[in-house]
């Protein structure tokens, strides 16, 4: 806390007149002083270090005068030596102010007139000259001064408004950093406190109309009847002694109160009080952008629930109508047509049936994993178990979906242990595999590969040679219900698969990501799905 | 039928013209395969289908581009197969002059009454017939004179107009826009409740003394469908 400082309030508050008043009319000065001490509390009224000094050398700097001029009077018998104690006095006037300078030429007069106007080492004067020159060198000594410390008394306001400014640069950065509507509070007592010096609170009008603490800054705790005060204040608007209330004012309402308590100084300085509407209005803009901010927030987040159960209607809309197309269009033929059919058509119908019905309940098994993912309701059984048998279960299952399009499964690799769920992995490697042979063109091949990874765990490798993915898609084939734009197997994948799969990995610890295209070039080929656990997690057999 | 039919299926899925050649050709039809808009296209200027089965969603391009390609030179009989039930699509796929449309999943029999009623659409249009019959109601074009058995009914000009629409595609959909345009032409209203109101006429009209079965079937969201004289497909919306 830094107390506010006399000289700059009678410089700032009267003006050039003022501080001619204060020089020339002690009196005036004195009436001065006592109302700028009554403004302040007692506490922080003390002479700053700096106005001790500069009374002091109001004292000291004349009499060092006297002392050269004496040495000049000894050695080379000038007399003329009031230059000597001007030097003096606008020294002590340009470092210290107005009023250390005339204390300063009201000494040096003396000391000129006691030590080296004749009668030297007397107050009398000899002759008018005499009289003259030492009223000239008064009326010289106050004008310097008076130059002086006006020009030091500017410095002193533009300093203080540098550091209004300054304050109010911080307490923008210090808002713009909130996010919050809690954030926004503290950060505006902080501000205030700092740029005001004084005890400084927000209050924020709750819902039921109720103006209750939102923060504060105060080396003293808030007493819970000092609250209960200040909420009635900012409910009534009254003028207070103690508090000086400003409401945070949005657009549409008020937003807030900032309250610093002035305690005996009953009102702020215009500086003061223009600071404190400045935070009043960074903290409106900073409060109604959190308000945005979480309107925003709030907005994404219905929005994203809105897609994903569009997605997830139009998805089992599309997903069950087309293998229920051919299931339904398969059975009728067969009921309706029997006669007219073939063995080898009737066998093709009946495939076609159990492949879709096949299609159709990994469907609904994942729908089924997925909302008790989302549930936190699927708990993985870790076991240690042999990769490579899983994986060939997994190939197992996929290739008979696979075989009509002739795509073969490939295992490569050595049999690789880890600690995983068995059947949750099978089903996430099912998943890869039937995403990786619906988008291989007819006669593809799709190989899964086990090796160690460089951390010495377990990798599981699916490669494809299909269209590959984009790399702007690389991340997101592993959100619900993404596809990739522009771009169909020729069994559209469902959009789940993907997403499952990474949920059950990571379930067991475990961690997939995407590669690809693996070909570059004019026509970009292939994609690699790769599943690790961590080495902790297994060992090789 | 005496000569095989062609059928034109354009459709992505692997699935559904694997099934569906065998009761296809069973029924007594050649079909044809095209897997996406282009070949689709061609195929019809090539072979000239007797009827086009068209799925709406072929890869990343939209199916309904088929239809109105192939409007501006054919009058083909396109039934559209969709995955997609919203109202808007169908309505898009009718303006644009599809025949008709068959929800996924369907029964083949569903499918095939579908494409009797477009082809006898096609072939009672050919014929030039001017008098029609629906039940006990009879429809002289010519004379535009409509009777209910041997009742004579006075129909208003705007319900003539739309009487007329629905049973010269009797067993199709009419969307209310295409009601609206032969009604009151090009530039009147779109208010589907000028349709609604004169449909209520209607009905009120030939309804009356008509067997348990309605005249006309409300689309729900699309427009109105005139029961063909034949059969009544079963499964229809």
């Amino acid at each position: 806390m830094s107390a506010p400082r006399l000289p700059l309030r009678i410089g700032r508050s009267q003006g050039r007149d003022g501080i001619i008043a204060a020089l020339f009319s002690p009196r005036a000065a004195l009436q001065r002083l006592l109302e700028a001490a009554r403004r302040t509390a007692p506490s922080q009224w003390t002479l700053t270090r700096a106005d001790v000094h500069g009374f002091a050398l109001a004292v000291l700097l004349p009499i060092l005068a006297g002392v050269v001029a004496q040495v000049f009077v000894a050695l080379f018998g000038i007399t003329q030596l009031s230059f000597v104690f001007l030097t003096a006095v606008i020294c002590v006037g340009a470092f210290f102010g107005a009023r250390p300078g005339v204390l300063a030429a009201l000494t040096a007069f003396a000391i000129y007139n006691f030590f080296l106007v004749e009668p030297r080492f007397s107050l009398q004067l000899a002759t008018a000259d005499d009289f003259v020159t030492l009223v000239l060198f008064l009326a010289a000594a106050l004008a310097t001064v008076s130059l002086a410390g006006r020009m030091r008394d500017q410095a002193r306001v533009s300093e203080r408004r540098l550091k209004v400014t300054e304050a109010l640069f911080e307490a923008s950065r210090g808002l713009a950093l909130a996010v919050e509507a809690s954030q926004v509070h503290t950060a505006l007592a902080a501000s205030a406190a700092k740029a005001l010096g004084l005890r400084a609170v927000v209050m924020e009008l709750k819902p039921s109309g109720v103006w209750e603490h939102s923060a504060s800054v105060s080396s003293v705790p808030l007493a819970a009847d000092e609250l209960s005060h200040l909420s009635s204040l900012c409910d009534t608007s009254d003028p207070s002694l103690r508090w000086r209330v400003e409401f945070v004012r949005g657009r549409q309402a008020v937003l807030a109160a900032l309250a610093v308590e002035t305690v005996l100084a009953r009102s702020l300085s215009f500086e003061d009080e223009q600071t404190l509407a400045s935070l009043a209005v960074l903290g409106a803009v900073a409060l109604e952008r959190s308000a945005l901010i979480a309107a925003m927030a709030e907005a994404q987040t219905l929005a994203e629930g809105e897609r994903l159960r569009s997605a997830m209607l139009s998805s089992l809309s599309h997903d069950f109508r087309t293998p229920l197309s051919a299931i339904l269009a398969s059975s009728t033929t067969l009921l309706d047509f029997a006669e007219d059919l073939n063995a080898g058509a009737k066998n093709e119908l009946l495939r076609s049936i159990h492949e879709e019905t096949e299609r159709m309940t990994r469907f609904v098994s994942n729908l089924l994993d997925m909302t008790k993912l989302d549930a936190g309701a699927l708990r993985p059984n870790i076991v240690q178990a042999d990769l490579g048998d899983i994986a060939a279960d997994a190939a197992a299952h996929v290739a008979r979906l696979a075989g009509e399009r002739s795509v073969r499964i490939v295992r490569l690799g050595p049999s690789i242990s880890a600690e995983v769920d068995p059947v949750l992995l099978e089903q996430a490697l099912v998943n890869i595999l039937a995403n990786a042979v619906d988008f291989s063109p007819v006669g593809g091949c799709v190989e899964i590969a086990l090796s160690k990874n460089a951390r010495h765990g377990a990798r599981v490798e699916i490669t494809d040679n299909g269209p590959g993915i984009p790399k702007a898609s690389l991340t997101r084939v592993f959100e619900k219900f993404y596809r990739v734009p522009d771009q169909n197997g020729e069994r559209r994948s469902v959009g789940l698969g993907l997403s499952i799969s990474k949920s059950l990995i990571e379930a067991m610890g475990g961690a997939v990501h995407a590669e690809s295209p693996l070909h570059e070039g004019t026509n970009p080929r292939g994609s690699r799905f790769i599943i690790e656990f961590d080495q902790k997690k297994a060992a090789t057999l | 039928m005496s000569e095989r039919l062609l059928v034109l299926l354009i459709e992505d899925d692997a699935q559904i013209p694997r099934v569906l050649r065998h009761p296809l050709a069973a029924a007594g039809y050649d079909v044809l395969l095209a897997e996406c808009v282009d070949a689709g296209l061609a195929a019809v200027a090539e072979h000239k289908p007797d009827i086009v089965l068209l799925d709406l969603a072929l890869g990343d391009r939209d199916g309904k581009e088929v239809i109105a390609a192939v409007r501006q030179w054919s009058d083909v009989p396109i039934i559209v197969l969709s995955a997609r039930d919203t109202e808007e699509e169908k309505v898009a796929a009718l303006d644009l002059g599809a025949d008709d449309y068959v929800n996924k999943p369907f029964g083949v029999q569903e499918l095939f009454a579908r494409m009797r009623n477009a082809l006898r659409r096609r072939s009672r249009r050919r014929s030039g017939q001017s008098v029609m019959n629906v039940g006990r109601l009879t429809i002289d074009f010519a004379a535009r004179r409509v009777t209910l058995g041997a009742t004579l009914i006075v129909l208003t000009p705007l319900e003539y107009d739309v009487l007329r629409v629905l049973a010269q595609h009797a067993g199709q959909v009419v969307t209310h826009r295409q009601l609206l345009e032969a009604a009151w032409g090009g530039a009147a209203t779109r208010d589907n409740q000028h349709v609604r109101v004169l449909v209520g006429q209607l009905r009120r009209k030939l309804e009356v003394a008509e067997e348990n079965l309605p005249l006309i079937l409300t689309e729900q969201g699309i427009g109105y469908r005139m029961r063909a004289d034949e059969d009544t497909p079963a499964g229809a919306l």
